[in-house]
């Protein structure tokens, strides 16, 4: 019996644009999220820790990052657990490659000879681990775009015997139209033929298993979300590799290691009595290992002041990061019209006018003029009859 | 429209009260606090506020002393003309409970509860649209005036206020735009506006985001460049390690090469050396001669001397040999010495008789006769000395003639004897070579002496090649060294081209020189390149942070330039309307107002202007010979000025719907004359709208077409005054 614990995409250190002041927080989650599979795999003892690829989002990540993961390293290797790690498409094996620039295996106090931690390379693309009588396969390239598929020569390569194969790899799996430009793409088929027990797959961010001609494979997807739209994100899996009578079984769990939520939700500005009434119906709703995008839409009361930024200061210690857009748009006017020949009359009908027109055109710079123009006359209208409005 | 009666409910004073209203112009009359006031709000509210109004000036209208769940409620009937100029009726019940109000209109049959919708219907038929409005417009109040002659500002902001649309004019919110655009606007380095601190934050974070990417990209490219780096190191310390190899085998192929020359001499020499020793020990094997040649030769020269020996005596004693010596005449030296004699004397005595008379200076003959004296002397001399050597040879002569003599005379026998004894000798000697014949032995001796000497030859050679080494261990030497030869051979071989490649040694150490040489380079390179990426204090996550700050500030720009863009057009629209607004304001109140300011100062203004920047009202002074500004006229002309504009305005603003028109007194300050004039200036007004004037006074009362009478407030505190405490 074999035992494993797969995950992959951590990203270390990547960033996220869209989380302003949460973007550090966020990181150290990243982390948090990988150290937490490593208290997994003690926990449950496994034998294999694999990492499918981009375990750090970039190769020029800095040396204290390099120096936590080697930690963590150095901890399952204590608990005498082995890890063998790919290099990805974020994290290359090209020149400048940070596997090359660190050796992780050193850094976890183990020596080259043992295969405590091990990194599979293009001059070493796979392990023989003799004491879990196992060999880990993991072709990769020392470019970003691979030339062909890696599990194109992957039967025909010559290893010592071995009772369990497992493939390591971060690709693509190819689907007509989507993967076309991806960097490195594999087929279902080759998955079929490739003779593995396992295929630990990273590069997609949302975990998944799937069988082909009796070859599991599985994207562990990554252990933290990194974006939104992630929702099958924050997990990782434990794999137990089993023969019984003959007969060989691979079960696959999924374990969630990862916090952060994130989610959205539209507000209809239509119902909204007041700013703070907006900031108590969100408050509701605060967790702060949540990650929420707020778009109000719909039609503005005239009434309403609102500044987003306001709401998202108020809330901000509430959540891991709240984002508030306002995307409703004001009203055209309502109930009577003062009279054509006073000002308000004039502005309102003149604005109004170019509203429409620029409305009916149907292009989109035309209806962004237009939204603008739908703000100027809420805000003229409020002016001009004397209502507080906050500039 | 017109209103024809109105019902008020728990409105202030009035717990149930209707009133009639006269189509025309109506009086409301009453001492103060009669409540004049609170039918004009009570109009405005029924015309203009939403039932279901929750506003706190509501509560303010619940009647002092009725019950806690009274709420006000009013009702007005009135008559309205659509488009096609009929008319019709209506009546409309509003009920002011809050959240929980209720309105009914009843328009010509239709009845709608709807607030929303009641409040659309009636301003479409009042022309009304909004609270404000109606206070700017129709509704005008006495305070409205007070003041109106200091303040010109006032009057026009009034006038403005008039024509906005709402209740007040458009200045208040221009001010505050341009207020609003200056903070964002502003750029002074000191106090820059919002939008610079947002440019200004978006260029900085821009430049530091550039800087931080430029390092990571920095990073990259020298860790690509030492991985580079340390390849070259890595390939020069192997060129260098092969080129040292293949120098040791150069330098072993020469150790070799002269090793093997120096075996191959040595066999040469060895080899020669037993072909010589071999060839030496043939040669005495084999010599001609059993006896040595020392003897041999001896012995022969012996038998040449006895064989010439006998050959001389055998030819003696063939034949008498006769001597004959031809004996030179006798004595010629006798001669030749009488003559030297002779020669001597006459020269001495030539010479003597010279040097005589010389001496006696006798006579002067010079040297001469000595010197021929001296030479006759020599000759005979010279002469002396051949005679002696002619005596000597004729001796010696003599003594050979003497010995021959008695050689021939001893005799025969003897040479006979010498001949035996020689032949003796000859075949002795002939025996001890073991030859026929001398000729044999001299045969023999040139035989053995060359071959000797070939021995000889041999054995100085041998010496040349072996010194004074031992013979017998000539051939092992040999063999010895051409083992050696072919062991050197074989090692040569086996060091492949490099052996046969002249001058490899050379070669191959500049090679290695230079390759240390590229060694070093290729080791400072690399070192340099590590330096480079250990030096670059890039943090990717720093400048993760700044991508992510910059995002921040990118979009707090956007929405202020935005926001900026906004004001800027609201600003801008606002103006437009307003200067449309007062361009058509202004033209038709200079055509209105003209009449109307004509007729209350009995001619005395004919002419007015309006300034359609800011509505101020010039009327030409007949007196001063100019225009002059309204403010200037007195108090009481001023606010019939102001009321004809203002009315003018409403006219304008309402078009053909007629809202009702209701007054607070605003001739209270005119005195009769005025007030009668302006009385009818209203009276015409109310040929086209709804009059209502809510006056104290009755001087008015002839010309309305209703009146209404409000009596005061009853209630009298009748609390006793306090006594006035004694001086």
């Amino acid at each position: 019996m074999l035992r494993l614990l797969h995950t992959a995409d951590v990203h270390l250190g990547a960033r996220h644009a869209d989380l302003g002041y949460a973007a550090a927080a966020q990181r150290e989650r990243q982390f948090a999220a990988f150290r937490a599979s490593v208290d997994l795999a003690i926990a449950e003892k496994v034998d294999l820790f694999l990492v499918a690829g981009d375990l750090f989002d970039s190769n020029v990540q800095p040396r204290r990052s390099v120096e936590r993961v080697a930690a963590e390293l150095a901890r399952l290797a204590q608990a005498k657990i082995r890890s063998v790690l790919v290099p990805g498409t974020h994290d290359v094996y090209d020149r400048s490659s940070v596997y090359r620039a660190y050796s992780l295996f050193a850094m976890a106090g183990t020596q080259p000879t043992d295969d405590l931690v091990t990194v599979l390379t293009p001059e070493h693309p796979w392990v023989h681990l003799a004491s879990l009588d196992a060999v880990v396969h993991g072709p990769v390239f020392p470019t970003k775009r691979a030339p062909y598929s890696p599990l194109r020569d992957l039967a025909a390569v010559q290893t010592p015997a071995a009772t369990w194969k497992i493939g390591l790899l971060h690709a693509a799996i190819a689907i007509p139209g989507r993967t076309d430009h991806d960097e490195v793409v594999i087929t279902v088929e080759e998955i079929g033929v490739s003779g593995l027990d396992y295929l630990a797959l990273g590069h997609w961010h949302s975990a998944q298993v799937a069988t082909s001609k009796g070859v599991t494979y599985a994207y562990s997807g990554a252990p933290e979300p990194v974006a939104v739209d992630q929702d099958r994100a924050g997990k990782v899996l434990l794999v137990t590799l089993d023969e019984h009578d003959g007969k060989r079984q691979v079960k696959v769990e999924e374990r969630v290691v990862g916090r952060t939520v994130f989610d959205h939700l539209d507000v209809d500005a239509a119902t909204l009595a007041s700013q703070p009434a907006l900031i108590t119906r969100l408050q509701s709703a605060a967790n702060p290992d949540l990650v929420l995008d707020v778009r109000l839409i719909g039609v503005r009361p005239d009434g309403l002041d609102l500044e987003p930024a306001e709401v998202e200061a108020a809330l901000k210690d509430s959540f891991l990061r709240i984002r508030v857009r306002d995307q409703s748009h004001p009203a055209l006017t309502g109930g009577a019209l003062p009279p054509a020949e006073t000002i308000t009359g004039a502005f309102i009908r003149n604005v109004e006018g170019q509203i429409a027109d620029l409305e009916a055109s149907g292009d989109e710079v035309a209806a962004r003029e237009a939204e603008k123009l739908r703000d100027v006359l809420r805000l003229g209208r409020l002016l001009l009859a004397g209502q507080e409005v906050t500039l | 429209m017109r209103i024809s009666s109105l019902a008020l409910t728990d409105v202030r004073r009035y717990r149930d009260q209707e009133i009639e209203l006269a189509p025309g112009l109506t009086i409301v009359r009453g001492p103060n606090e009669s409540g004049k006031s609170t039918l004009q709000r009570a109009i405005e509210l029924a015309l203009t506020r939403r039932a279901t109004s929750s506003a706190a000036d509501l509560d303010a209208l619940v009647p002092w002393d009725g019950d806690a769940e009274a709420r006000p409620a009013i009702g007005l009937a009135f008559t309205y003309e659509d488009d096609d100029g009929g008319t019709h009726a209506g009546r409309l019940a509003k009920s002011f409970r809050g959240a929980k109000g209720q309105v009914r209109l009843e328009l010509d049959g239709t009845v709608i509860t709807d607030p929303a919708k009641a409040e659309e219907e009636l301003a479409a038929l009042s022309g009304v649209p909004t609270e404000g409005f109606f206070r700017s417009t129709a509704s005008i109040r006495h305070h409205e005036l007070a003041g109106l002659q200091r303040d010109e500002g006032a009057l026009r902001d009034r006038l403005q206020a008039s024509i906005s649309g709402a209740d007040r004019g458009t200045s208040r919110a221009k001010k505050k735009l341009d207020r609003a655009l200056h903070e964002l606007q502003m750029r002074g380095p000191k106090n820059p506006g919002r939008l610079k601190v947002a440019e200004d934050a978006v260029t900085d974070a821009e430049s530091r985001l550039g800087a931080g990417e430029d390092l990571l990209a920095r990073l990259e490219h020298d860790r690509d460049a030492l991985v580079v780096a340390r390849g070259r190191r890595s390939e020069s310390e192997t060129a260098l390690a092969e080129r040292r190899s293949m120098l040791e085998k150069a330098r072993q192929a020469e150790r070799l090469g002269s090793e093997r020359s120096a075996a191959n001499e040595r066999y040469e020499r060895y080899r020669e050396a037993v072909v010589v020793r071999d060839e030496i020990a043939e040669l005495e094997r084999t010599h001609p001669s059993s006896t040595p040649l020392p003897v041999l030769r001896t012995t022969v020269e012996r038998l040449r001397t006895v064989i010439t020996r006998i050959s001389t005596l055998e030819q003696m004693l063939e034949g008498e040999v006769h001597v004959s010596f031809d004996v030179p005449p006798e004595v010629r030296w006798r001669h030749l010495s009488r003559w030297s004699l002779v020669l001597v004397v006459i020269g001495i005595v030539i010479a003597a008789a010279a040097f005589g008379l010389d001496q006696a200076a006798i006579v002067e003959l010079g040297t001469l006769p000595i010197l021929a004296g001296g030479i006759v002397a020599a000759a005979g001399l010279v002469l002396a000395f051949v005679g002696f050597w002619r005596r000597r040879s004729d001796r010696i002569e003599k003594q050979l003639r003497d010995v021959e003599v008695d050689r021939r005379l001893r005799g025969r026998s003897d040479i006979e004897l010498e001949l035996r004894q020689s032949e003796a000798e000859r075949e002795d000697l002939l025996g001890r070579t073991g030859l026929a014949d001398p000729a044999q032995a001299e045969a023999m001796l040139e035989a053995e002496d060359k071959h000797v000497t070939a021995i000889e030859q041999r054995r100085a050679r041998l010496s040349g090649l072996i010194a004074n080494e031992a013979l017998d261990s000539l051939s092992m030497r040999r063999d010895t060294a051409a083992l050696e030869i072919e062991q050197k051979t074989a090692a040569l071989e086996a060091l492949g081209p490099i052996a046969k490649e002249p001058r490899a040694r050379e070669r191959l150490e500049v090679e290695v020189t230079d390759a240390e040489g590229t060694l070093d380079r290729a080791r400072d390179d690399e070192a340099n390149a590590r330096a480079l990426v250990e030096q670059n204090p890039v943090d990717a996550e720093e400048v993760a942070g700044l991508a992510e700050r910059l995002a921040g500030w990118k979009d707090e720009l956007a929405a202020l330039r935005r926001r900026d863009q906004i004001y800027t057009r609201t600003l801008s629209e606002i103006g437009n309307a307003e200067q449309a607004t007062m361009q058509r304001a202004t033209r038709y109140l200079e055509r209105r107002m003209v009449v109307d300011i004509a007729r209350i100062t009995e001619g005395r203004y004919r002419r007015v202007r309006v300034d359609d920047a800011n509505l101020g009202i010039e009327v030409y002074s007949p007196e001063r010979v100019g225009w002059v500004p309204v403010t200037e006229l007195s108090q009481g002309t001023l606010d019939v000025v102001y009321l004809a504009a203002r009315l003018g305005l409403v006219r304008l603003v309402t078009g053909d719907r007629r809202p009702p028109l209701i007054l607070d007194d605003p001739f209270v300050t005119l005195d009769d004359a005025r007030a009668s004039r302006a009385l009818e200036l209203l009276r015409e007004l109310a040929s086209d709208f709804q009059v209502i004037y809510l006056t104290t006074s009755d001087r008015y009362d002839g010309l309305a077409d209703q009146v209404v009478e409000l009596a005061g407030p009853v209630a009298v505190d009748d609390h006793e005054h306090p006594e006035v405490a004694p001086a």
